[in-house]
């Protein structure tokens, strides 16, 4: 086979592409083209024949105020969990690339809650939340942790924040360290001779470099929060009284609880063009700040 | 040169790999006889189910493979995809509006079978014909500690006895003056929305056909739910457990983990749940406690059969597949079926290996624990009633607005009015 020729450079690449794209067809794309015909259909998930309804399951989402609610309450929950995460992590990177003494050790230590799956995560919090923090509250008669946060709509929604940005803020706070050792050291090194304070090395040297990072964090913390499944699950479970169900459980309750299916579908449609519209803009936008050193 | 060739080998390996893995693992079995798959959706009977399994293969040489529910899952979504994938299990273990759902293109006709005379009332038929074998008969009520009442009250307790709210309530109140807290109430959904309010439906009458009429019309809104004397008796037994409730001041941080230990220990008296929460129970018993399971009075009329009789919440059911499964498969479950109610192992594997409650009235074995033996005591007398098929979704959606009501967040009014527009909402 030849390298040069058109027809051997895509065998070459068909040689190592290939397989992984197969996999991504079989397994990613098809299903999606094929969940989207049916919110078409009146399919119920199991029956061996379905009919084309049109847009009925459309009509259906629309009228479905409870997902309308859960995917409120979803962008309220990705807004706050996404500023905190992205917060805490940068702040945290800056700190752990100053030269603090036992770096590399607090940067491992800081990372290992992403490596426990949610689902755990969310029983460990939830005995956190529920025993641990009552009984401490108890003790020292603190009246904020004196009754479980989960028992209250609007602190469990909290908790799902505390837990989400705990669990991820040390993953993104990789990256961002990533960002910082990026930055070329004579930039810097021309900054402090200019006189620039180390306020203005950030704001101006430094976070203009860094507009990568911000654009991978922010992508992969919009998309992870958007689509949270296993936290919700584990950690509320939707409680108290069905408050704290976001946009995942939701379609996953419609279609597989309620058994209606093509209306659980296509919320889930409604969902990833939710997502991504949003996170497209914001790569479009992010793009845009992106400066050579 | 070389590397080049290196490239391609593996490359060409991993396409084969990864196409090989698409193709999953079947053509495992082969061999003379045949092999039975069975769905199983009780999580804690599975490695007795698989021992039960490996029993009748050393007695009949047919194997049977024991599918488990991923925990959490629903088995409705696991039975969907394994007929989308069009592997279903020969059988399958299902809730009774599963099998509603899915009889007419799935689930193979059994009114010709034996059992289903001595199965009697516990046999449910859809359309006049069966199509679904009951595996063990699951009843709620109130768990009461019978050693911690006698010892507290220093009397005889006989729950019988406890046949109207009136009562239900002077015994609680003398239990909390003894110091005992009287109640334990999980704040589960699936407990509060499902058991609770089932009572509701249940109450209605003694005839299935009547529940499920008196349902259809609350899905055509016909029923004023507020103004119910069966859901304004429920809803008052329920104010008193929710008044004597030993996490009354925060009752949503009720914990499952921690309740069967409640009662298990003598710290409270009764529990409301059912046999199905024995072994969670089980665990937490230490020397000389005396369980049992009691029908909650919903009314102050002793003569009232809602009183008198332990409301069942039907049972898991097995259907046969009749899509894939080929005449051999079929006839092979048919037997396995007749095995476990007319074997002496196979009716020992249901009701003490399993541990489960036997619909059957040929079956002289007893469950092992006291809750599935009062069952079974009340289900000779023939004082049980098989629970009516709710929606699948109702524990959950009806579950939160029970919550709410716990939590001192709606009233009984607006309860009514939620339910209400729950059940109209289900078109």
């Amino acid at each position: 086979m030849n390298e040069n020729t058109k027809r051997g450079k895509f065998l070459l690449f068909l040689i190592f592409v290939g397989p992984a794209l197969l996999c991504f067809f079989a397994v990613v794309i098809v299903p999606f083209l094929y969940g989207i015909y049916l919110t078409f259909t009146n399919w119920d998930g199991i029956s061996p024949n379905h009919d084309f309804v049109g847009f009925t399951n459309y009509v259906a989402v629309f009228r479905d105020s409870e997902f309308w609610k859960a995917l409120l309450l979803t962008l309220q929950y990705v807004v706050f969990s996404v500023l905190l995460i992205n917060v805490i992590a940068f702040i945290l990177a800056y700190l752990l690339t100053s030269g603090v003494k036992g770096q590399s050790f607090l940067r491992s230590a800081f990372f290992t809650p992403n490596l426990i799956g949610g689902i755990i995560l969310g029983f460990i919090w939830s005995f956190v939340f529920s025993r641990a923090l009552v009984s401490v509250g108890q003790t020292l008669n603190i009246p904020l942790f004196s009754q479980s946060w989960l028992t209250d709509p609007t602190k469990a929604f909290w908790a799902l924040v505390v837990v989400t940005v705990w669990q991820y803020s040390g993953y993104m706070m990789i990256i961002y360290i990533a960002g910082f050792t990026g930055v070329p050291k004579d930039v810097l090194e021309a900054a402090s001779i200019d006189g620039c304070t180390g306020f203005q090395t950030v704001r101006h040297i430094i976070l203009p470099l860094m507009v990568p990072s911000f654009v991978i964090c922010l992508f992969l913390s919009i998309q992870r929060c958007f689509m949270v499944y296993d936290l919700n699950l584990s950690l509320t479970g939707g409680e108290p009284y069905g408050s704290t169900i976001m946009a995942a459980m939701h379609v996953y309750q419609k279609a597989f609880l309620s058994k209606q299916y093509g209306t659980g579908q296509g919320e889930a449609f409604i969902l990833f063009l939710v997502v991504a519209a949003i996170t497209l803009t914001q790569i479009y936008l992010g793009k845009q700040k992106e400066v050579d050193a | 040169m070389r590397k080049k060739g290196l490239c391609i080998v593996l490359a060409v390996c991993m396409m084969v790999f990864s196409l090989t893995a698409c193709a999953g693992t079947s053509g495992e079995s082969g061999g003379a006889s045949v092999t039975l798959t069975f769905l199983n959706s009780k999580g804690e009977i599975q490695s007795a189910l698989e021992d039960l399994a490996k029993l009748y293969r050393e007695k009949t040489g047919v194997a049977i493979e024991i599918i488990a529910c991923p925990a959490g899952g629903s088995p409705f979504e696991k039975i969907s995809t394994m007929y989308n994938s069009g592997t279903p299990p020969t059988m399958a273990m299902l809730d009774t509006t599963d099998i509603v759902a899915l009889y007419r293109e799935r689930a193979l006709d059994l009114s010709g079978e034996r059992w289903v005379e001595d199965g009697g009332g516990q046999v449910y038929r859809i359309e006049g014909s069966v199509y679904s074998f009951p595996l063990g008969v699951e009843a709620k009520g109130l768990i009461y500690n019978k050693t911690i009442i006698e010892t507290t009250l220093g009397r005889p307790f006989d729950p019988k006895e406890i046949n109207t709210q009136d009562k239900l309530r002077s015994l609680f109140e003398e239990l909390q003056q003894a110091g005992v807290p009287p109640m334990c109430l999980s704040k589960e959904d699936w407990s509060l929305g499902s058991h609770v309010i089932g009572y509701f439906y249940e109450s209605q009458s003694q005839e299935l056909d009547e529940i499920t009429e008196f349902t259809n019309s609350l899905r055509r809104g016909e029923v004023d739910v507020a103004e119910d004397p069966r859901f304004n008796g429920l809803m008052d037994t329920f104010d008193i457990l929710r008044e004597y409730n030993i996490s009354k001041d925060n009752p949503l941080a009720a914990d499952y983990a921690v309740d069967p230990s409640y009662i298990a220990d003598g710290e409270v008296a009764f529990w409301f749940n059912g046999n199905w929460a024995w072994p969670n129970i089980v665990d937490f018993i230490e020397g000389e406690q005396e369980l049992g399971l009691m029908p909650m009075p919903i009314s102050n009329d002793p003569e009232d059969f809602a009183n008198q009789v332990l409301l069942g919440t039907g049972s898991k059911q097995v259907m046969i597949d009749k899509v894939k499964a080929s005449e051999e498969e079929v006839q092979a479950a048919k037997d396995f079926l007749n095995w476990l109610v007319y074997d002496p192992d196979g009716q020992k594997g249901m009701a003490q290996d399993l541990n489960l409650v036997p619909a059957f009235s040929n079956i002289q074995l007893s469950p092992t624990d006291p809750l599935g033996q009062t069952i079974q005591a009340y289900v000779r007398e023939g004082a049980t009633v098989f629970g009516p098929i709710i929606p699948s979704d109702h524990w959950s959606i009806v579950g939160a607005y029970m919550q709410q009501y716990l939590a001192g967040k709606s009233d009984r009014v607006e309860l009514a009015n939620n339910i209400e527009k729950y059940w109209m909402s289900l078109e």
